[in-house]
């Protein structure tokens, strides 16, 4: 027997490998027919490294601490990574078209707008509603109407009032303050109102695909860019959406501005026209002229008398 | 000292498996099945499987242990041969 086990000590290699295949499909067969019973030795069994796991998860201890906040430090870092690349692309795109930009511009013949800079010395709460006072007026040539811009190209609002050494700026987010704005994305014009505080809203009806993050424009002031939509409401009970807008820059912070020139506001034709027509109509009324009192009788005759 | 080295990298395998860190475990239990053979692994993916609940289904990796054994077999069979040539 020992002699022809040695000589067949392959065979008998074969036969345990085959014994051991043969013992863990039989185990695992017995497994699935009783899951149970195997699940509650294997819990008893495995409760140690359970346990491990669990004091490496969320034990407050210095090693565990540790692991877990290199791993999020980890994957914070990746994730900040590839927003900086992205940012950085975004950045490099922005500055090909502000030079494209440019260069059109001077193809066009357009020298650039002139504006007065201006600081802001009263700004909500310490004046009503959403004005902002600053200290440029008549003369340094700020005109009423005028836009006002935060940075290059962000509009907040209009001046409302000129004084010799300052001025009142009525924000674009004064309540009832409306303004035909474009949203980006969408792409479509509907009318921004005011709501106060530094936030406006545009009115948008239900199917439009409207998202936190699309760029709103004034395209009636060059250049335009208001914000961007940071809150959608929308339910789907009502038939219009709305979207709320805010400054990126708060106003609470707003320090410098600059003031642009009233030509920078285009007018449509059609606007045009209609102030033509107010003016002819009122050209025929004279004010001011009070006719003496024109006494009125009245009679009346019953008939059938 | 080298029984206690090859224990203390099944339970390192054990460990890995159940933080689900892969990247750890598959390395080892590569070294572990060429230095030892598979057929310890066998017992612990039985346990792992029941730990898990896969018994109520399938238990997967039952199942693929026990054709990483038969892999491991056929891959140290022909290293030896390599080794032998």
């Amino acid at each position: 027997m020992k002699a022809r086990l040695l000589r067949n000590p392959n065979k008998v290699k074969k036969k345990k490998r085959l014994r051991i295949v043969l013992a863990a499909v039989v185990f695992i067969v017995l497994g699935m027919m009783l899951p149970k019973a195997l699940s509650f030795i294997s819990s008893i069994v495995i409760y140690p490294f359970h346990a491990t796991s669990i004091w490496l998860e969320e034990s407050s201890s210095l090693i565990p601490t540790f692991f877990r906040e290199r791993t999020a430090l980890d994957t914070e870092i990746k994730e900040l990574e590839n927003e900086l690349l992205v940012a950085n692309r975004a950045d490099l795109t922005q500055q090909r078209l502000f030079e494209e930009n440019h260069k059109l511009r001077g193809l066009l013949g357009f020298t650039g707008e002139e504006r007065v800079a201006a600081a802001v010395i009263a700004r909500p709460n310490e004046l009503p509603y959403d004005l902002l006072q600053i200290d440029r007026g008549s003369n340094h040539g700020i005109e009423v109407g005028a836009p006002v811009f935060v940075g290059k190209d962000v509009v907040i609002g209009l001046v409302a009032h000129v004084a010799p050494d300052y001025s009142f700026v009525q924000m674009v987010t004064s309540p009832k303050f409306q303004a035909s704005a474009f949203i980006g994305g969408p792409n479509v014009v509907v009318t921004m109102e005011g709501v106060g505080g530094g936030v406006a809203r545009v009115r948008v009806p239900q199917g439009v695909p409207l998202s936190v993050g699309n760029m709103v424009y004034l395209p009636s002031i060059e250049p335009g860019v208001f914000g961007r939509v940071s809150y959608v409401e929308n339910r789907p009970t009502q038939p219009e959406q709305y979207g709320y807008i805010s400054p990126d820059i708060p106003v609470s912070s707003l320090y410098l501005v600059s003031v642009g020139r009233l030509s920078q506001i285009s007018q449509s034709v059609t606007e045009i026209d209609e102030r033509i027509l107010e003016l002819m109509k009122e050209s025929l009324l004279v004010k001011d002229i009070s006719a003496g009192e024109v006494s009125t009788t009245s009679s009346s005759t019953i008939s059938g008398e | 000292m080298k029984v206690t080295s090859y224990i203390f990298v099944y339970v390192l395998i054990l460990i890995a498996v159940l933080q689900n860190w892969l990247w750890l475990a598959a390395p080892l239990i590569l070294f572990f099945s060429l230095r030892c053979g598979a057929a310890s692994l066998i017992p612990m993916a039985i346990l792992l499987d029941a730990y898990f609940g896969n018994y109520y289904h399938l238990p997967l990796l039952s199942l693929a242990s026990v054709g990483w054994y038969c892999l491991v077999l056929i891959l140290r069979t022909r290293m030896v041969n390599l080794k032998l040539s």
